[in-house]
């Protein structure tokens, strides 16, 4: 039963959330039913990291290593993709929203990227420098990738079970890691893409409007 | 130079000269590690810079890869995508890559060797004949007419 405690977390993130979406929707405001999704799926991979059998057999390097991925790679960057932070803010009472420079801290960048390189570009909720996040994000993907055949060389952790387990674990860590960073150098990228389009509609809007001018210099008929 | 019809020449070279880097990458991942079993996750010969340069190679690959196919969204948005420049840039960089990894990390670093126990000689001119290869087919299609055909040819690109 003790096992079962650590679940409080996912279930109030959970609950919370939704309760506000739906006090969201009941005053009119969309809400992307995207974002509900990136909640619901970012605290199942929590929940499925602290509930048994993966909390209760994490002394086998494997298990520990898919609670990682799941725990410290891919839930996180989907409870990010969720914006609670833009959900907060909007949902929550006025007295609350009145100390806002201080909740806004929490987006300011140095802050971001304490908060985990993966979900740092997309809670920063600014237009990304893009260019500084992917080499951040490529050190941290080579350093993953590094670590994790160094254990495999190295026969590592000791105490991570039989040899074998500890091999298997360091290449679940190499693959399942490949496959959670491609995924979020392409969120990275999908953060960049929009923004850029949008620069490139005022561009040719105000091109169009140039030359028109010059067509007709007294402005339209 | 400036102006609407350079920055997105600039979008598809990038796009290009990633994807082949990428491409490369994904070459030695899935054929020398999975296909051929010639490369391991790890050998016992590997030495620890040889790790950390792997390491760096797997994730500047798949990154490459992703960011050049976005450059490619983006150049084709732009309405400026030259598909044969974005060719002509693909073999670049993916030629390019291999003439560093043949020179400089199999024989000045000696990091790694393309195959184990067999003569080397055959393989490494191979590895950098191919990288000159496509070098080589790159200029070819630098005089060439790069407004004609190409896969990938979008009907609003502009001419050159």
């Amino acid at each position: 039963m003790t096992a079962l405690i650590p679940l409080a977390l996912p279930v109030l993130i959970t609950g919370g959330s939704l309760t506000s979406v739906r006090r969201l929707r009941r005053r009119g405001h969309r809400w992307p039913p995207a974002r509900t999704a990136c909640l619901l799926a970012g605290t199942l991979c929590v929940a499925c990291a602290l509930a048994p059998p993966v909390s209760t057999h994490d002394e086998l390097f494997g298990v520990h290593v898919l609670q990682h991925l799941l725990l410290g790679m891919t839930g996180p960057a989907l409870l990010a993709l969720s914006a609670p932070i833009t959900l907060a803010l909007r949902t929550a009472p006025r007295r609350v929203r009145q100390v806002l420079p201080l909740s806004t801290s929490i987006c300011s960048r140095p802050a971001a990227c304490s908060a985990g390189r993966s979900s740092a570009p997309i809670l920063s909720g600014r237009r990304p420098a893009v260019r500084g996040w992917l080499i951040a994000f490529v050190i941290a993907a080579a350093g993953h990738d590094t670590l994790s055949k160094l254990m495999y060389a190295r026969d590592l952790p000791f105490g991570g079970g039989p040899v074998a387990a500890r091999h298997f674990g360091a290449e679940l860590m190499y693959y399942g890691g490949t496959v959670v960073d491609v995924a979020l150098a392409a969120i990275i990228m999908t953060q960049w893409y929009p923004s850029t389009g949008r620069a490139l509609l005022r561009e040719r809007r105000r091109t169009a409007v140039l030359a028109d001018q010059h067509r007709f210099p007294g402005g339209p008929a | 130079m400036g102006g609407g019809l350079h920055l997105g020449l600039k979008q598809t070279v990038w796009s290009g000269l990633l994807v082949g880097l990428g491409v490369v990458a994904f070459i030695d991942e899935t054929v020398f590690h999975q296909l051929l079993h010639w490369h391991h996750f790890y050998d016992k010969s590997t030495p620890a810079v040889g790790l950390v340069s792997d390491g760096i190679f797997h994730a500047v690959g798949f990154t490459a890869m992703v960011v050049g196919l976005f450059l490619l969204a983006d150049a084709v948005r732009r309405g400026s995508f030259i598909p044969k420049r974005w060719w002509g840039a693909l073999l670049l960089g993916a030629g390019g890559f291999q003439l560093y990894d043949g020179i400089v990390q199999h024989k000045i670093l000696k990091l790694h060797q393309i195959r184990y126990n067999v003569t080397i000689w055959p393989y490494d001119l191979t590895w950098n004949g191919i990288a000159v290869l496509a070098a080589g087919v790159l200029l070819m299609l630098g005089r060439a007419n790069a407004a004609r055909a190409g896969v990938f040819r979008t009907s609003s690109g502009p001419p050159v």
